[in-house]
This record gives C-alpha cells, structure tokens and sequence, in this order.
C-alpha cells in the first residue's frame, strides 16, 4: 500500500524555482530514502509530506487522500501519528531531556495527573536506553554534543510510537562514529516495528544503499531515479555513477 | 541634447523609486494589519479552548512579573521624585507646595503609571520574548511544534499574553505606590511639607475613578506589549539579522501603540464619559 504520493508537485521561492513536476511514492512500511545533491528539493519534499509547506502546484496523496485538502483537524490528527527528527535536532533550550522526550507524549493527552508522572518517568527511561543517553534525563539540551542532541530528538519522536517516521538530514554535520550510531538507530527502530513507514532525507548514499528498501534520487527538483538500492546500484546512468562515485558536479 | 534629457530621465527615476518604496511600504503596513487581525483571531480562539496553559503561564508570569519589580520600582521612584521637584518648584511661587503629593499621586494614576511601566516591559520583557520567539523559529523549534501537533499559538503566545494581562496591572500598581514614595520624599525633604497633609490631599485627589482608569490602561497596555511581542517574533525572517530588525520593530510599534491607546482612552474618558 502506498503511505505517500508526489504527482507532478512544483515549488517555488519568489522566482526560485525549487521543484518542478515532482513525482514519487513511498510505500507503506518501507524505508525509503530520498537523496540528491544540495539544493534539490529534499528537505522541501519532506516539509511538504508533513504539511509545513504547500505547493504551488499538483497532488500530494496520503493512503489515497489529497493531503492538501486535509482540514486543520485532520492535520492535527495526522501530525499526532508521525515523528520528525530535523536536521537541527529542534530541542526546546529551555526544557530538559525528560520534559523534551515526554513533550508530545504530555501535549497529545488531554489531562496528566501527578501518578503520571511516575508513568512518564518510566516511559522516558525506556526511550533513552533505546537511545543509548541513559543517565541524561536531568540534563539540558545545551549539555549535551550535537549527536547526543540528534539521538533525544530522535527519543522525542519515537516516544509517540509513530506510524511514519521523517528524518531530515539526520547524520548531517556529525562524526562518522555518531553518524553512525544515528543509522543504527534508524535500523533498529524499523527491525522493532516492521510496519513503520520511514523516510530519510540524506547525503549518505552508502547508508541508503546498506539500509534503504527504496531509493528516490532528485535532480533539479525532478525525480532522477526510483526504485530499489540493487537497481540503484546496477544503473549504467552516468550521474548516478558520479554519485556514487562521490565526484558529482 | 542630452544635457535637457538626463535631468527629466533622473527625475523619472527618483520619482518611480519613490513610488516603489511608497508602494511596498504601504503593502508591508496593510499585510501586517491583515495579518494581526487573523493572528489576534487565532489568539481569542486557542484562549477559550483547552488545553489552560496554566503552568506555561505562571512561568511567564514571574518571568514578567516578578523579574521586572526591581526595574519597575526603581524607575517609579525617581520618576516620582523628579516630576515633584519640577512641580514643586512650579507651585511654590503660589506658595501651595502642600498639593505636591495631589498632583503627583494624580499624574501618576491618570498618566505615568501606565505608559512608563508599559515602555519598561516593553523594552525588558517585550523584546526579550520577541527575539525569544525568532530564536526558536531560526532553530525549527517552531516547526517542530507543528508537527506535534501543537499550535504555537497555544503554546508559546497564550501563556505569554496571558502572564502580560495579568502582571502589567499588578506592576503598574506597584509604579504608582513607588511613584508616590518617591515624590513623598520630596515633598516632605525638599519643600518641607507636613506628611500629613500630602497623604490627605493626594487621597481627595485619586479617587476609585482614577485607579480604575489606571487599571484599565495597563490592562491595554498588557495585551499590546504581549500580543505585538510575540507578533513580530513569528512574523521575523530567520537568522541574526532578523533577531534584530524584529526586536527593533516590536519595541518601536508596542512603544507607539501605548501611546495612541492611551491618548485614546485619556481621550474617552475625559470628552464622552
């Protein structure tokens, strides 16, 4: 089943033209990856899946619904089943690890009595093992190295137990031993929930190909490539191969 | 030719950037009202829905409150003390140095009060909040409410005008009781007037009226400095540079909205009612 469709999707930024008739799918409890060059459209494709941005024109399709046409109400209740982990972490400075993770988790019920608290500790505690962060609860996020901050974003938006998950740029700017860890953790979180739809806006073409069940590849705000990481792989196509090379230009 | 020609082309010029600056100018002042309109909407409506954002509030509260009493009753003081000495010197030629403490605590009520605390939470708490507000937009944390599905508007601007209307008035009160000690001081240290006195006649002079009127304005005063601050931060461009343009712009448009509100309501007050 198809959680997402792009059909013939066009953005534009003053006179920046962004995106130009683009179209893609995403399906239903695959991780796909959507990689290209700086500049191409990515991060904007994925702001617009989450309905932070509008596009001048075409169809967004989720489960077979036009998503522009969502009322506010649904946009609530759609946002509420989905997790984003920015490329920024976007941690709120003037809240702890504890109140970050358990953010949503407090926003989304309607009334959280002083036994909760206990529950919410509880359920915190769980998220930063999985995280790997144990002991940090008390911290600020301003304690804390970039990649620790990427990993509590990452606990915040998996503490809802989402049905899509969206990372934008999650290694970007990282280390290569953390950025490493992010990938593990994007793994793990799909080996535990295997119906959960994932998708990753990303340089790092070796972990779409190691991780990826899809690949979407954008070039000039257009969709390049789709399909599966073999044919990505496979492809005699000389961009993709420069690409994969690392020597575009 | 040419020499008849450059002149009028220049002119042509001037006079079509002019027209241009006039134009976005204007178009930027319309957008900003339209936009307040529907974000002052967005305000009454999340304000009477769940969820009471009472913890966010009471935070902001002593943020705005408590944080300010320092600045607050140091400024009363003086402002106090100064307007008395000038009022002072001014009467003692009719030698009626005893209506200083009238004059004063009746200026302060009616005028200075309100508008002074309203400039000093505008500049320390307003512009605070604004570049609070841009700083967070600049860090996603903005979007990132959003796809929790939490308006910003609830959670970062309702406690905010919330903890404004509630603590502007409170520290206007403390102004006036600040203003008045100030010019107390004077009144009895410098022009040698008996302490009785000045508490009678500035008792006959402010009446419940004028306190009233004084709660009202800061009342005004409290939603313009928290609506507007939080206006211009979601309104800013990103970045270090919009941090600053929209700081500037929100303490210079709340510091000419008190005014013009004020003199409304002084207005009001004094020919219709």
């Amino acid at each position: 089943m198809i959680a997402f469709q792009f059909k013939n999707v066009s953005k534009s930024f003053q006179n920046l033209s962004v995106l130009k008739d683009l179209s893609f799918r995403i399906a239903k409890g695959e991780l796909s990856y959507i990689i290209g060059r700086s500049g191409e459209g990515k991060s904007v494709s994925l702001r617009m899946m989450v309905g932070l941005l509008r596009p001048d024109s075409g169809e967004i399709l989720f489960e077979g619904d036009d998503f522009l046409q969502f009322s506010s109400k649904e946009l609530t209740k759609f946002r509420k089943s989905v997790g984003v982990l920015f490329q920024h972490s976007a941690l709120f400075d003037s809240l702890s690890v504890f109140d970050n993770i358990v953010f949503p988790k407090k926003e989304h019920s309607q009334r959280l009595w002083k036994t909760d608290a206990r529950w919410l500790r509880a359920e915190a505690e769980n998220i930063l093992e999985i995280i790997g962060l144990k002991g940090t609860m008390d911290s600020m996020p301003q304690d804390l190295s970039v990649g620790e901050r990427h990993r509590v974003a990452l606990g915040r938006a998996l503490i809802t137990k989402p049905a899509i998950l969206f990372y934008d740029e999650p290694t970007t700017g990282l280390d290569p031993i953390y950025a490493k860890k992010i990938d593990e953790l994007i793994i793990q979180t799909k080996e535990k929930d295997p119906n959960l739809t994932a998708v990753v806006v990303s340089h790092d073409i070796h972990a779409a190909m190691r991780y990826g069940d899809h690949i979407i590849m954008l070039k000039n705000g257009s969709t390049y490539f789709q399909g599966a990481p073999d044919e990505f792989q496979n492809s005699t196509d000389t961009y993709i191969k420069q690409f994969l090379g690392g020597h575009w230009f | 030719m040419p020499s008849t020609a450059t002149p009028s082309l220049s002119l042509v010029r001037s006079v079509t950037k002019l027209a241009n600056s006039c134009y976005l100018r204007c178009h930027s002042l319309v957008s900003h009202i339209g936009g307040f309109i529907v974000y002052s909407s967005e305000i009454f409506y999340h304000a009477l829905h769940k969820p009471l954002r009472v913890y966010e509030t009471i935070q902001q509260m002593e943020f705005v409150g408590y944080q300010s009493m320092m600045i607050i009753s140091v400024a009363a003081y003086f402002t106090g003390a100064v307007f008395s000495l000038q009022v002072g010197e001014v009467i003692s030629i009719f030698d009626a140095q005893s209506l200083i403490g009238a004059i004063t605590c009746d200026a302060l009520a009616n005028a200075l009060a309100p508008i002074i605390t309203g400039f000093l939470v505008a500049g320390r708490i307003g512009s605070s909040m604004t570049a609070e507000i841009v700083s967070m937009k600049s860090k996603e944390q903005i979007d990132a409410l959003k796809v929790m599905g939490v308006h910003p508007i609830s959670y970062l601007v309702i406690p905010r005008v919330f903890a404004c209307l509630f603590t502007v008035p409170c520290l206007t009160v403390f102004f006036f009781l600040f203003g008045s000690i100030g010019a107390f001081t004077v009144s009895t240290f410098v022009f040698f007037v008996d302490a009785g006195l000045f508490l009678e006649y500035a008792i006959l002079k402010v009446n419940w009226d004028d306190i009233s009127l004084m709660l009202g304005k800061s009342l005004v005063v409290g939603w313009t400095v928290g609506t507007l601050s939080c206006y211009f931060g979601l309104r800013a461009k990103t970045g270090n540079h919009g941090i600053g343009q929209a700081t500037v712009l929100s303490v210079a448009t709340t510091f000419i909205m008190i005014m013009i509100l004020d003199s409304l309501i002084t207005f009001i007050e004094t020919i219709i009612l």
